[in-house]
């Protein structure tokens, strides 16, 4: 009878322990049903299996809750279904040490993961899953006396497979004690989670490269707020633009970074509102570094939220903006000036030709009264030529300027254009002694007349001006595809580190008491030959005198205006 | 093509006063019989209540009516066939816009005083 009892009780250990084991199985599969963690597991073979393990389970408690009699008698078919269920387990390996480590039992789910059929594993100790470090440090003995001693040991480490190869596992082990409290052996239960724990480790490995990189930025300033907007990580942009240690901003508010003003208005505060409401906050404005000084930043808030839709937090991501808004601040000044000159030009011309005409008309009436009036007279009218000559180059510095220079595209002969404008240089040319001699080839193009007569205008003036009297030669001709205008002097000419500067604004190889003007006219006339799609070049060697040469397309190019910086 | 009349006066339409008082101005000291108005509009109610003029100088840009719409209203007028306008332009690219368009000439500003002749010899009788 006492034997009877004995065995008894030891089967509803064993029925208990099998329940527990059972239990801790098909909850752990349900989770990962519900969390949608199954790998390459199916659904439904799954669910099918947990619920085979939960009908188990029913089958196992429900018979050891019954009577001593039913129990007895159901003994043997229980204690075989138990049997088989462990055995079909094939994801988990379940077996049984004595109290010495011995193991005693072997299922299906040990073959697979360990490598050893049950013949030649029962009766071995439990250490041969064990890697030689933890056999020298004495783990296998310390985890059954931790589990002697707590009941259980669960820990996740890496064991040996039959084959040598490692696997990272979980590892349960459980005491198993008699009524009389006696330890009977231990139930061992291992998974091989090696897949699990690369995959945390890959995604361990990604979030700290992630982080790595917001350290390592330097141009921006990128960290966290917790939902109340206190900095909760700090990277080298932002203490490179804010000029805090990550030690000295951690914890403290965000409001620290605004101007006194801003902060009165609680204008801080609200940006996270409207982050939070809206998702993103983005501003231009002033900041304030630890040294006190100013400027101008981007700002980019976004609210965080969590899987649940829980709002964690905030990214805040600033920028320095401080010289782009000078630049912006500049190229403001820049057009507002071009749309002076634009509109002060128009305004002052106006009158000056309403003045010129009084002149040159008071002038042609003085011819018959006094001819001394007629030469003062005219005197004035060209120095008021001289001014409109001027306010139109001004009004063409602004068009440039502002891209505006509208090319009116008609088919000319380049020749022909060339001849008319001579013609107006004829009495210049006489009274500085200048010859013109012109070798003009036929070049037949699509261009812009009144432009093209400028381009010409300037550089036969400037020939002229330069010339000191001798001969200027003037060409056209026919390059390939390209139309060739060449105006030569034998003048004073330029010296090479001014070659490159006289097509700039505002510059003259001459000081400007020598030669007046505001050496607008060589940067307006390549501005023109660009504009038309073309270029120019000089040569020239000091006392010998200079050769510009302009190239234009046969064909002005079709951009719609000339876009000058 | 109804006939032009020589005979009559110059009408300068210009809202500067300075530039339209120096082109009467030189007109005039010229021998020709000038009169001008300050816009498009006092330029029709002239036109409507007087002989035709012998040729007209009309402003490109003026406010409120530019030339262009004055030559929208003066074209609806058959009695004001024949006159021929001139345009005063600071534009450099007049020249496209003249022959393009209603226009008999264009002079440039700033006016050159032996253009003006030409244009105005072209079409008007000395007084």
């Amino acid at each position: 009878m006492r034997q009877a009892r004995y065995r008894d009780q030891e089967l509803a250990d064993s029925i208990e322990l099998a329940a527990d084991l059972l239990r801790t199985v098909a909850a752990r599969w349900r989770f990962r049903i519900q969390a949608g963690r199954l790998g390459s597991h199916p659904v439904d073979e799954t669910m099918q299996v947990v619920q085979s393990f939960e009908q188990a389970i029913e089958v196992l408690t429900g018979e050891t809750a019954g009577p001593a009699t039913r129990r007895a008698s159901g003994l043997d078919t229980n204690e075989e279904r138990f049997r088989q269920l462990v055995d079909s387990v094939t994801d988990y390996a379940i077996f049984m040490l004595t109290p010495e480590g011995m193991i005693a039992s072997w299922n299906a789910g040990a073959e697979g993961i360990k490598g050893y059929r049950a013949e030649e594993i029962i009766g071995k100790h439990f250490s041969i899953f064990y890697p030689e470090e933890d056999l020298a440090a004495g783990k296998p003995a310390r985890e059954l006396e931790i589990a002697a001693r707590e009941g259980r040991y669960v820990e996740e480490g890496w064991r040996v497979r039959k084959t040598g190869e490692k696997f990272w596992a979980h590892v349960t082990i459980t005491a198993l004690r008699n009524s009389s409290g006696r330890l009977t052996g231990y139930s061992k239960v291992t998974r091989d989670v090696t897949e699990l724990r690369n995959a945390n480790e890959a995604l361990r490995q990604s979030e700290e490269r992630l982080r790595l990189m917001v350290e390592a930025v330097r141009d921006y300033a990128i960290f966290l707020l917790d939902p109340d907007g206190r900095v909760a990580t700090w990277n080298i942009g932002a203490e490179r633009l804010k000029g805090y240690k990550a030690e000295e901003i951690i914890g403290k508010h965000f409001s620290v970074f605004y101007p006194e003003e801003a902060r009165r208005r609680e204008h801080p505060a609200d940006e996270l509102r409207r982050a939070k409401a809206e998702g993103r906050y983005e501003e231009e404005g002033w900041r304030v570094r630890k040294d006190g000084s100013q400027f101008w930043a981007n700002v980019v808030i976004t609210a965080l939220f969590d899987q649940e839709g829980r709002h964690v937090g905030f990214t805040k991501v600033t920028r320095d903006f401080t010289e782009a808004k000078h630049l912006r601040e500049a190229q403001l000044a820049l057009q507002l000036r071009d749309e002076f000159l634009a509109t002060a030009g128009h305004e002052l011309r106006t009158p000056l030709s309403a003045l010129l005409m009084q002149v040159q008309s008071l002038a042609r009436s003085a011819k018959v009264v006094d001819p001394r009036l007629k030469d003062r007279l005219e005197k004035a009218a060209a120095a008021g030529a001289r001014l409109e000559k001027l306010i139109s180059q001004i009004l063409d510095v602004s068009r440039l300027n502002a891209g505006r220079l509208a090319l009116d595209r008609e088919r000319m002969h380049l020749d022909a254009v060339v001849r008319e404008v001579m013609d107006r240089f004829a009495d210049l040319a006489t009274e500085s002694r200048c010859p013109i001699l012109l070798r003009l080839e036929p070049v037949e193009g699509v261009w812009d007349r009144v432009r093209l007569e400028q381009v010409i205008t300037n550089l036969v003036g400037n020939a002229i001006k330069y010339g000191k009297g001798k001969p200027v030669e003037v060409e056209t001709l026919l390059d390939g595809s390209d139309a060739v205008l060449r105006v030569v002097d034998h003048g004073i000419g330029i010296a090479p580190e001014d070659h490159k500067r006289i097509f700039d604004r505002f510059e003259r190889a001459r000081g400007t008491r020598e030669y007046g003007g505001f050496g607008l006219g060589l940067w307006i006339s390549r501005s023109i030959v660009e504009a038309i799609g073309g270029g120019i070049t000089v040569r020239s060697t000091p006392g010998e005198g200079s050769t510009f040469t302009v190239t234009l397309p046969l064909r002005a190019k079709e951009a719609d205006a000339a876009k000058q910086s | 093509m109804p006939p032009s009349n020589p005979e009559g006066p110059i009408l300068v339409v210009d809202d500067d006063p300075d530039v339209r008082e120096a082109i009467v101005d030189t007109l005039q000291d010229e021998g020709y019989h000038v009169v001008q108005t300050p816009g498009g509009r006092e330029a029709l109610v002239y036109l409507r209540s007087n002989p035709p003029p012998s040729l007209i100088f009309l402003d490109w840009n003026m406010a409120p009516m530019n030339a262009s719409q004055f030559m929208d209203e003066f074209c609806k007028e058959p009695s004001f066939q024949g006159v021929p306008v001139v345009l005063i332009t600071a534009d450099l690219h007049a020249s496209q816009k003249a022959t393009t368009s209603r226009y008999d000439g264009f002079i440039t500003k700033p006016i050159n005083l032996d253009t003006l002749f030409s244009v105005v010899e072209r079409f008007t009788k000395k007084r």
